[in-house]
Formats: C-alpha cells, structure tokens, sequence
C-alpha cells in the first residue's frame, strides 16, 4: 500500500493538529455570527475545542475498545463495509471545507487589502500548488513542516497580542456573555465545526501518530493548547474592539493594532504577520486534504493515495474558487448554512460510529479491526 | 526512467517502495538493505589463476599490462641463490626503487638457502624477505590491481602463489593547512590525496581499538580505493552496511574525487543542499566517527565524506567545540543570523519595494527612492544582476591565482561599486542590500551549503519579484517542505528538531561539553549508556 | 524525442513563469509619492479643497534642500475626485499607506462632512485606520504650511512630537480614524481630537546658513517679546465631536483637566490664583484612578457617575508662601479649584453635546444584555449626566521635609 504515511513523534503530531485547531479556529469565525449579538467568543470558543474533544476521545475511546489502528478501520469493523464508505464522504466533505476555510478568509483578505490590483486566481496560484505538495508528501513531511512552523506562528501571535495591549479596554467587552445563554450555546455547538475536522485528521492518521494511545496524547494536548490560544485570541480581540464593530468586521486579527497611537516598525507589520499565519492555514489546509485522502483511499480499498490526493486537491481548488467568486447574497446563504450545521456534517458520523463500537459486541474469535 | 514514465508512476496504483531507515520509532526496527537499488550491473571478471612456469607468468603479464606499448610496467628476472628463477613485476614511479633493490632483490640474489628445503613464496616470506607487509596471491586479478597500486609483485618458478610486497613510493603531497576550513584556534592539519596519509591522519586522532578501517574499490573503471572508516560495536551496523550497500551499487566508467561518490551515494542528488558532510579536516572527520556516523575516505581527494548528517551539521563550524561556551554560542547565533539575512534579505527587500511599500518606513523610502532617481534598470533586474556580479567576483577570486585573488575582492568590492552607483547603474541601498547578502553567505561554514544557499536566495528574489510576500512564502515553505522530506542515510535531514529526536544537546546554541561527547540520538548506536559526570 | 519533449516542458515552464510574474501587479517603489498628511478645506468652486504634503526624498549626505515636503492641492467634490485631479498632474501615483495624519479645517468638522470622507478612506484608498485625525483652527493650508519648516528634511517625525505632548504635559489627545469609527458606530462615547493653530507670527529657525551671513547676529531684527524658533503651527487643546460632528472647543488647560477624567492623563503642569492673587505653580502626576457608575440612577434624571482622581503633586512655585503653607492651601482651597475646572469641563461637555469625557464606557459595563444596552441610548440620556469628583492629593514629602531642613 502506498499510503506515504511514514511516522511521527509527538511533538511533530502535537504541532500539526494544533496549528489546525488554532488556525481553524481563530480564522473560520462568522463575524456576524459570532459578534452581532454581543461578544462572548472568548468564553465559548475554549469551550467549543474542547466538546470537540470529548467527542474525540470517545471515539478513541471507541479504537482503543475494537482494536482499530485507525478511523476507518473502526468504522468498517462497526459499521459494516457499505455503511463505513456512506459516512466517510460527509467526514471527507468536512475535512475538505474545514480545510478550505481559512484559505478562503486568507485569500480574500489579501486580494482586498494586499494585492488588491490582482484578481482570486493569481493569488490562489502561489497557494494551492504548495498545500498539495505539502500533502503529497505525506505525513512525515506535513509533520516536520508543521513543528518548522508552528514556534513562529506562536511567536507572531504573541507579539501581535502583545504589541496591541496599550489599546486594551475591559469596557468592550461589556455586556458580557451578549444576548443571553441560548445564543451562547448555540454557538458554542456550532463552532465545534472549527475543530472537529483536524480532530478527525488525526483519528484517520492513527498509524503514523505510533497507533491510539499516542493520537489521544496527542489530540488532548493538542485541544487544550488551542483551546488556551483561541481563547486568549479571542479576549485579546474583544478587548480592542466592541462587539459592533467586530460584527462588521472582516479578520479583525490582522488589523488589531490599528488603534495604536505609537507609530513604529513593529506595528507596521501586519502584513508579513499574516503571511505568517498563512502558513499555518496551509499546513492545516495540507493535512486537511491528506487525511481526506487516506479516509477515501482507506474506505474505498485503494492501494495508493496519490489519485486521490489528485483528485481531491482539483474538488478543493473547484470549490474555492466557486466559494470566491459567488454572488454574495448566495454566498451569504452557503455560510449561514455551515456555519450553523456544519458541525453535523463530522459529529454525527463520528458520534454513530463511536456509539454502535462502544455497543456492539466484538466477537472472541474476531481479529482486531486492521484496516489493511 | 523517461519524464512520461515518471508522470505516470505519479499517478498510477503502486506499492511503496522500500525505503531504508535509521531512526527505530520511525519504521519499528530499522530494515537493512534499501532493496531498490541495483546491485552493480557489471560482473566482476572471473579470477585468472596464475600461470605455472616464470615464461608463461612473463608473457601473461606482458600481455595484460601491454608492456609493448606501456614502459612504466618493469619485468625484472633474477634467479635466488643461483637455484630458482623469479620475476618481478613492478610499476615505475609507484612503486620505491630503494625497497626493492635494498629489501627485495639483494636478500633474495644474496640469499644462501639450504639445499633439502621447497624453496617457495612461502618459505621466501618467511625467512628471506624483509619486507613489512607480504600478501600471497594466487590470481592474476589481485596482481594487476596491486601492482598498479605501487606494490611489487614476486613470482618464482613452479609456484603458482604470488607475493604482492609493500613498496609504495609514489610522490604525494605533504600534510599541510587545510584550505576552505580554518579555525582561529583547533589543528591545522588536512586531509592530503593519499589514501594512506589519509587514513593515518585519523588513527593519530581516534587510538581506539573499535575503530576500523576497510579499504576496497569504488565502482569506477579507474579502480580507485577508498576506505570506510566507522566504530565497530558503536555504530549501527545498518548503517554500515547500507553505505556498503550503496557503494556497490555505483556504476560508472570513472570516479576520480569524493565529490562525484557523493552524488552517487547520496538519497537526492537533485536537492542543491549536500546530505553527506565534506570536509577537509581529520579533527572534524574524527569528531563525527566518534559519535557513530561512517567516514568514506577516496584514494586522490583530500575530503572525507561522512555521513550521516543533518542540517545543523552543515550548520556547525568544529572551531564552536574549540572555544569557550558562550563565545561559542554566540558565533553559531551569529552564523545562523547571517545565513537568514544572506537567503531572505534579497527577497525581503525586493517584496517590499515592488508590493509592499508600506511596511518601510518613511525615511528609508525616502533614502532608497533619492538613490535610485537616475538608475535606469528596474529595481528587480538590478537586483539580480547585482547579485551575479557579487557571484562573478566570488568565482574571479577563487581562480585567480594566489596575491591577485585578494586584490580582485578589493577592486570588486570598492572601485566597481563605487563607480556603479556613481554612473547610475546601480544605487547604493541596493548595493548594501546585496554586500550584506554576500557577508552573510560566508558565514555559512560548509561550502556546498553557501552554493546551495546562493540558489535559494535567487528563488526567493524571483519568487518576491512574481508575488511579493506571498511569492516569498510559498517559497520559503516549499524549501522547509523539501528539507523537512530529505533524508541522509535514513536519518531525516531536520533532526533533531524535526522530528524530536532526544537529545540534550542544543542543535543552534552550544551546548556544555559534556553533551557533545555522546552519540545523538537519530544514529541509533549501539552504546546507550550515559556516562555520570563527575560534578565540581 | 526525449529531448524535444524536455525542451517543449522547459519552454512551458518559462513562458508559465513569464506569465504569472506580472500577474499581482507590481509597481515600484520609486512609481509613488508618499503622502504623509491630507488635509480637507471649504473649496471655492467646488466642494472641498484637498491638500497632500508629500515626504520629498532625501540621501543621507543630501544638500540642505533636500527633504521635507512637496504639496499638492486640488479641488473637488470627493476626496477620489480630488485625487484624480492631482494625478494627472504628476508623474507618479500616490501612495496613502504612510498617510499619518488626516487633518480637516474646523468649518468641515463642523460641518459634519467627516464622516464622507474617513468612512471611503480605508476601503479605497488603503489609508490606514491608525492614521491620527487633526483639527485645524485656520485652514488646513495654512497649518500643513506651517509644519513644513526650515531644516525639517523628515516631516513624519512630526507625529511623534505629538505622541510626546500627549504624555508630558497631557495639553493634546490623541485619537485616530479607528476610534472615530468605533465612537461613531457604536454612541457608547464620542471623540475628541487636537486642535491645530497657526500662529503666523512666529519667527521660524534663524539658523546661519551661507557663508556671506557667516559672522553676523541672526538675532538682529528680533524684537523682544517675539516667538523665535520652531514651527509657525502648534497643537493645543481639542475638538470635541458630538458622533461625526464637531461641537466645542476645550483650550489646553481643560484639555489636561479632560484627560485627567478620561484617565489617560500622564503629568503636566498647572498655574493657580491663591485668593491674595499670588501665582502658585504646580506639577500634578495622575496616579491611581477610579470611575464607576450609579446603576441605580441609570434611569434616573440624574445618572450620576463616580470618579476618584489621586493626584501626585510636586510644588514648584509657592509665591511667599512657606512650605506648609502651600501644602495646606493644595490640600484645601487648592482641591478646590481642581473640583471646579473639573466639573466646568463637564459642564462644557454637556453643553456640546458630547461624551468627550466616556463616561458612557461606564453605562454600558453596567448591562448584562445587549438588547438591554441598545435600547438604552445612551447618548439620548448623556445630558442628563452628573459627575462627583473625590480627589485626593499627595505631596511630594520628600522635597517639602528636605526645605524645612
């Protein structure tokens, strides 16, 4: 089997799945979603990362239980083989879009602000030939990047954080908690839709992550660090800006010290901060397309990953470029329709799959579920 | 393997290949042999048994080394105590004229040998022959290859064994300053052409009984010798034998230096960065023998190649283990800024004055606009052309002979570029921009790893001048991407950072000493246990 | 034929490589004029006249012309058409992405035309949402004229100047195009931002510049009681702005007072009347400071707010008074007059209309709902504000004991 899976530590793994979190999560937010009703991110984000940990740990929990070396070996093993292809094109389509996210918010934000003379597609093309290189490699290569980067995105982050503190007013984030705790919780649940697909990602990459234990090493750890860095991100925003503005806002991250007096080189550098988290959002966006690909190569009995990572990556290019040059008002619709049930296209399938292993009765004589 | 060929094993279904690796968490226990590679095509020729009788022994070497034609070959009769006859058979100016006469010819004419007794090599080697090494041949093969070495060989009538005898006295350079590695304080010595020098060069170095050295043949036509050099029981003898594995495995017509082995050994040899290390310096060679990695030493190049290796080993300079502590750390920040400023600054700069002017502040803006008002080229175009100048001048004083070199860097330097920015053909911040590139370019201690990194900064510039930042970053991450999937002799070319390989010794800051003496951890070798320090 | 189809994939690769290089478009960096400040005036014919100062290049080693600033100025219904007049008469575009100031004559502020031209600016013209919003008392010419001095070859560093007015005697505040937007999105508090004057009496850097001048007064046709030196434009005092509208004008000293109640206030330096009319100076340092809301006046006629000032106070010029004396009159009639300039600038807000003091900050920490907050209005109930000053002042000790030795 060609599957280019290779193996990595903990630390690579670690970094890996937590510059996925953190970027999906700091950068797939639905401003009006998110603010138009008060500003409560900071509080729900953390906990949104971690129900989606809880549903991962179950699900590893659920491995562990039948013995799957990897998501799709338990979902073949509890499913059944018709069932397990049926659920692998939602968690397929979940991992695409939630890979997807961030490229688009970044793309749109540097055709705006950046390169603004130019148009979707040429700045799409200095993007998506690395993402699909970078997963073609596989997952040592994705690993190794991710560790190469994920010090310096932290580094940008703190800096920006920090370099934005004078500004820091406790009166923005008045009223607390927005509009009351139906809004929260609704939120809360929906925004797991951020964090499932990298979770999921490592569940379909168990085998280069040294098999279970490691990968819910590796998820927990990973979960609360992005949890920490989303919230801190968040509270950082709302200390600087209301929730109004935040509601009218695009990426409010990348212009956060705008409302410095000081004026000095450090400030001035928003935009190489940006490229910088660009980076992570195509490492995360890489790996995304990666474990989308093995899940269908694994699903489907393909002895080799690279037709699908070839095929996934043209559906992945389609698609953001529909996403960027749709009419708003659709566009407008699309989102408010992942935004708000996005999250089922991953935890129901997840959600099943882990409920029927936990239930069903492995049988003595049957093998542990290896998925080939 | 043609280009449609290599498409198509893109895309097609297929098994993976085998990969070798060192690292034990990477693949479970390590396999041993890539399994992929050829072994060498060529079959060796059948072993010639040596003629019976001194005449037909003659005419079978004047025909192999064509001594009609080819006079350095010397065919020598002689009869040993009036009884036997013998022949020796000699290459001029390889071999010491002084041994043969003094330890080879007079013993033997001179030599009064009891009448009962087999007179044969054996008997010779035993009690005549006053030679340090003797070897006993009993093909024609070994004889060509060690005469054309410089050894000596000696036939006798009715025996069908031959004597090869040590008698190199070839010419050769002395030992003298190393050329592209010096250090402020640490030895001086290098590496000379001779393989022998060489390899004693080493063993005054690592007096250690594990160390072995095993000579053989590279695969060329030229049957050039090389010696592999490693720590029997301490380095992994995968490793050891995937070298032997891919030594082999050359096939090709001629190999004269260590350069070209190291492209037909190495994982990639496309990748513009080296994954052995070349160095010139037995210190340095000895240092990474020590700690588990294989020396390849080539007969005529005054390099060893040792691998394998990682990007910090072309990072580190052996004058850092030289020098206190803190000075040490301070040069390898200082280095590792120097490369960083020597790949990015070009790039850097070039995005910003082309797409994102705004990031200069308005006082530089203001200097570089002011300078460049009369220049008439386009800022990228003067940029890259700046930089193959710097790249001519480099290479003008690398050939230029000895005193004139200095001066070509101080004319270059200088005149031209004083006199560029003063006839509008350049401007001095692009100037600065590209000199600081170049100091920085030096700091880089491995000379391969300079070049490779004078490619990267002209992507980078290119890249820049296509995109700006975003150009840069796709680049930038592209690179990382192809390191990050190299490896040198299985072991991945970012450890001990990528991935986490335990180790306590720091891979940019310099450690305390102690931490550089043991093996590190992504060489898997054999001897894990830590030795106490004694505390102060 | 494999070297025809390398040669035909390496002729792709260039031609590919050609094409995308000019796909984002660069223009270099030498194509552009940097325009450090815009200013809006009341156009003749049309409707507004903008002026740009632009950074003139300087080498290092330049000759004493070179730098400072190069002015444009057009007239136009819109700042874009401004812009476009302005461009066809010169050789390069503008760049507005160094654009520190934005500057508008007190007839446009007044006029409420800000909005207009702030709420294009970011979206269109890439000026930065942290450039600092100025008010000028004359016309906007006039005062960009005035920054442009003498000697001045780096016209940016003007901003810093500011930065350090703000901070040393508290007599400017600072505020940018950000916080106009979120004060104006939001009516939580208003803005207020520095009032520019020009003074033209000033005499500017009589510095010796030519060698026939070599040797001579550059004093001699000064008169006494003449402003030598520095630039002929100050900044002193606010504009205060009731949403996008400028409605009063606060002079130095009440701007420092209004600083000390927004608590931004760093240190500076106030002149006081003791009743036999003598002079006291004073250095007065913000230290700790408290402000808090009434919820229950919240929806009262009277929404009272809290603020606890503790103020560090130096003593630099007593008049004849003894040390303890003049520690006594601070800590009494001294507090006093510190109370009623305070509640005089409060009254002047009110007056204005504006919530140039953010006392609505406090309102708003007061609400748990954000339904609750919008149906509030705030700025509909801001007349009906009352602040209470509890103000505690501590002397320099250690100056005052050492006297008395």
């Amino acid at each position: 089997m060609k599957y280019k899976e290779g193996r990595i530590g903990i630390q690579e793994g670690i970094a890996v799945t937590a510059t996925a979190l953190c970027i999906n999560g700091v950068f797939s937010i639905d401003p009006e979603y998110a603010y138009s009703k008060g500003n409560s991110t900071y509080l729900s984000l953390p906990l949104s990362a971690l129900l989606s940990l809880c549903l991962f740990l179950l699900v590893a929990a659920a491995m562990k239980h039948r013995g799957a070396d990897s998501l799709e070996g338990l979902m073949r093993g509890s499913l059944g083989g018709v069932l397990s292809k049926v659920f692998a094109i939602p968690l397929m389509l979940a991992l695409i879009i939630g890979g997807i996210v961030p490229i688009i918010q970044f793309v749109e934000l540097l055709h705006g602000i950046v390169y603004s003379n130019s148009g979707y597609m040429e700045i799409l093309a200095f993007i998506i030939p690395i993402i699909v290189i970078i997963a073609w490699q596989g997952t040592e290569t994705i690993g190794r990047v991710a560790k190469c980067y994920v010090w310096l995105m932290l580094a940008m982050l703190v800096i920006v954080v920090a370099s934005s503190a004078p500004t820091y007013e406790t009166y923005r984030l008045y009223p607390i908690l927005g509009d009351g705790a139906a809004h929260f919780a609704s939120f809360t649940a929906s925004q797991t839709f951020s964090f499932l697909p990298p979770l999921t990602a490592l569940l379909i990459t168990c085998r280069s992550m040294h098999g279970v234990e490691h990968a819910q090493r590796i998820g927990l750890s990973a979960g609360l660090v992005a949890a920490l860095v989303c919230g801190l991100t968040q509270l950082s925003i709302s200390f600087v800006y209301t929730y109004q503005t935040l509601a009218d806002s695009f990426m409010p991250l990348y212009k956060i010290n705008f409302l410095n007096l000081a004026e000095s080189h450090f400030l001035r550098f928003d935009k190489l901060f940006a490229m910088v988290w660009l980076n992570g959002a195509i490492i995360s966006s890489a790996f995304s397309l990666y474990a989308a690909s093995l899940l269908y190569a694994g699903s489907f009995s393909q002895k080799d990953v690279n037709p699908s990572i070839a095929a996934l990556s043209s559906i992945t290019l389609g698609i953001i470029l529909t996403a960027l040059n749709m009419a708003p008002e659709k566009e407008k619709e699309i989102r408010y329709l992942f935004t708000r049930y996005g999250a089922l296209l991953a935890a129901v399938p997840l959600a099943v799959t882990a409920i029927i292993s936990l239930i069903k009765k492995k049988k003595e004589t049957q093998p542990n579920e290896i998925s080939h | 393997m043609n280009i449609k060929s290599s498409i198509r094993g893109l895309f097609q279904f297929d098994e993976a290949k085998a990969e070798y690796e060192l690292l034990e968490r990477e693949q479970g226990s390590p396999e041993k042999l890539g399994g992929w590679r050829d072994i060498r095509a060529q079959e060796p020729p059948a072993d010639e048994a040596i003629p019976n009788g001194i005449d037909a022994v003659e005419k079978r070497l004047r025909e192999l080394f064509r001594v009609d034609i080819n006079r350095d070959i010397i065919l020598r009769r002689f009869s040993i105590g009036e009884r036997r006859l013998c022949l020796l058979a000699y290459m001029n100016g390889m071999a010491a004229d002084n041994r043969i006469n003094d330890f080879i010819l007079r013993p033997l004419m001179q030599a009064k040998l009891p009448k009962n007794e087999n007179i044969d090599i054996a008997y010779l080697s035993l009690n005549v022959l006053q030679i340090s090494e003797i070897n006993i041949k009993s093909d024609l093969t070994s004889v060509k290859l060690g005469v054309m070495d410089g050894l000596t060989a000696l036939f006798i009538d009715g025996d069908s064994c031959c004597a090869m005898l040590e008698t190199h006295g070839f010419e050769k350079r002395a030992v003298s300053n190393t050329e592209n590695e010096k250090v402020v304080r640490g030895p001086k010595e290098g590496f000379t052409e001779s393989l022998r020098t060489n390899i004693t060069l080493v063993r005054r170095i690592i007096h250690s009984d594990d160390l072995v050295v095993e000579t053989r043949l590279t695969g060329g036509d030229n049957n050039t010798r090389l010696a592999i050099i490693y720590r029997h029981g301490i380095t992994n003898q995968t490793l050891v034998d995937e070298v032997k594995q891919r030594l082999a495995g050359i096939n090709i017509r001629t190999i004269i230096s260590s350069g070209a082995l190291e492209q037909l050994i190495e994982d990639n040899s496309w990748a513009p960065i080296p994954q052995t290390l070349s160095t010139e310096r037995p210190d340095r060679a000895c240092s990474h023998i020590m700690q588990g990695c294989v020396g390849v030493i080539v007969e005529g190049s005054p390099f060893a190649l040792i691998m394998p290796i990682t990007f910090s080993t072309l990072m580190n300079s052996p004058e850092d283990v030289y020098i206190r502590r803190p000075l040490g750390t301070v040069l390898r920040v200082v280095r590792y800024v120097g490369a960083l400023i020597s790949v990015m600054l070009p790039g850097f700069f070039l995005a910003m004055a082309l797409y994102h002017q705004g990031l200069m502040s308005t006082e530089v803006l203001s200097t570089v606009i002011a300078s460049r008002e009369m220049v008439f080229e386009p800022i990228a175009t003067e940029l890259i052309l700046l930089l193959l100048v710097f790249q001519m001048i480099r290479e003008a004083g690398i050939r230029v002979p000895g005193g004139i070199g200095q001066a070509i860097g101080i004319i270059g330097g200088l005149i031209l570029g004083q006199a560029a920015v003063t006839a509008n053909l350049a401007s001095s911040v692009v100037l600065i921009v590209v000199a600081l590139s170049g100091l920085g370019n030096f700091c880089i201690p491995d000379y391969s790893t300079q070049i490779a990194a004078s490619y990267l900064r002209l992507a980078l510039v290119i890249a820049a001048w296509m995109g700006g930042l975003i150009g840069i970053t796709a680049a930038t991450m592209l690179a990382v991407c192809c390191l990050a999937g190299m490896k040198s002799f299985g072991v991945p070319f970012l450890a001990p950072f990528a991935p986490k390989t335990y180790t306590k010794r720091p891979a940019i800051l310099r450690g305390a000493l102690g931490m550089h003496l043991r093996g590190d951890d992504y060489l898997n070798t054999y001897d894990d246990t830590l030795k106490k320090e004694k505390r102060r | 034929m494999k070297s025809v189809i390398k040669s035909i994939i390496a002729a792709l690769l260039l031609m590919s490589i050609m094409l995308i290089t000019a796909c984002l478009n660069p223009v270099s960096l030498d194509n552009y004029g940097y325009v450090i400040s815009i200013g809006v005036d009341e156009g003749k014919e049309k409707k507004y006249y903008v002026t740009m100062a632009l950074q003139r290049a300087s080498l290092a080693q330049g000759n004493e012309n070179d730098g400072g600033a190069i002015f444009l100025a057009a007239e136009g219904d819109n700042l874009f058409d401004a812009i476009n007049t302005i461009e066809g008469h010169i050789s390069y575009d503008l760049h507005f992405s160094r654009t520190q100031f934005f500057m508008f004559s007190r007839k446009i502020a007044e006029s409420g035309a800000m909005e207009e031209f702030l709420s294009l600016s970011y979206n269109e013209t890439r000026i930065r949402e942290s450039a600092l919003v100025l008010i000028t008392e004359q016309t906007v010419t006039e005062y960009l004229g005035g920054l442009s001095a003498n000697n001045s070859a780096n016209i940016s560093k003007f901003q810093t100047s500011l930065l350090r007015d703000q901070s040393r005697t508290g007599a400017v505040i600072l505020t940018n195009v950000a916080a106009f937007f979120e004060a104006c999105a939001e009516r939580r508090f208003d803005v207020c931002a520095p009032l520019g004057v020009y003074i033209d009496e000033i005499i500017t850097d009589m510095a010796q510049k030519t060698d026939e001048s070599e040797g001579e007064n550059p004093l001699a046709e000064v008169e006494t009681g003449d402003h030598v030196g520095g630039l002929k434009s100050i900044t002193s005092g606010v504009a205060m702005f009731d949403g996008w509208t400028m409605t009063g004008v606060l002079d130095a000293v009440e701007t420092q007072y209004l600083h000390m109640i927004r608590g931004g206030f760093v240190a500076g330096t106030f002149t006081f009347e003791t009743d036999d009319g003598a002079q006291i100076v004073i250095m007065l340092e913000l230290g700790d400071t408290e402000q808090s809301m009434r919820r229950d006046t919240l929806y009262s006629d009277e929404i009272t707010a809290d603020i606890r000032l503790t103020l560090n106070a130096s003593i630099l010029q007593k008049g004849e008074m003894n040390e303890l004396e003049a520690a006594e009159w601070l800590n009494s009639a001294g507090m006093e007059q510190i109370r009623q300039r305070l509640l005089d600038v409060v009254a002047k807000c009110k007056e204005a209309n504006s919530d140039a003091m953010q006392i609505g900050r406090l309102a708003s920490m007061c609400f748990t709902s954000v339904s609750e907050w919008q149906e509030y209005d705030w700025k509909s109930r801001f007349k009906n504000v009352n602040v209470v000053f509890d103000i505690k002042i501590i002397i320099d000790d250690k100056q005052s004991t050492e006297n008395l030795r």
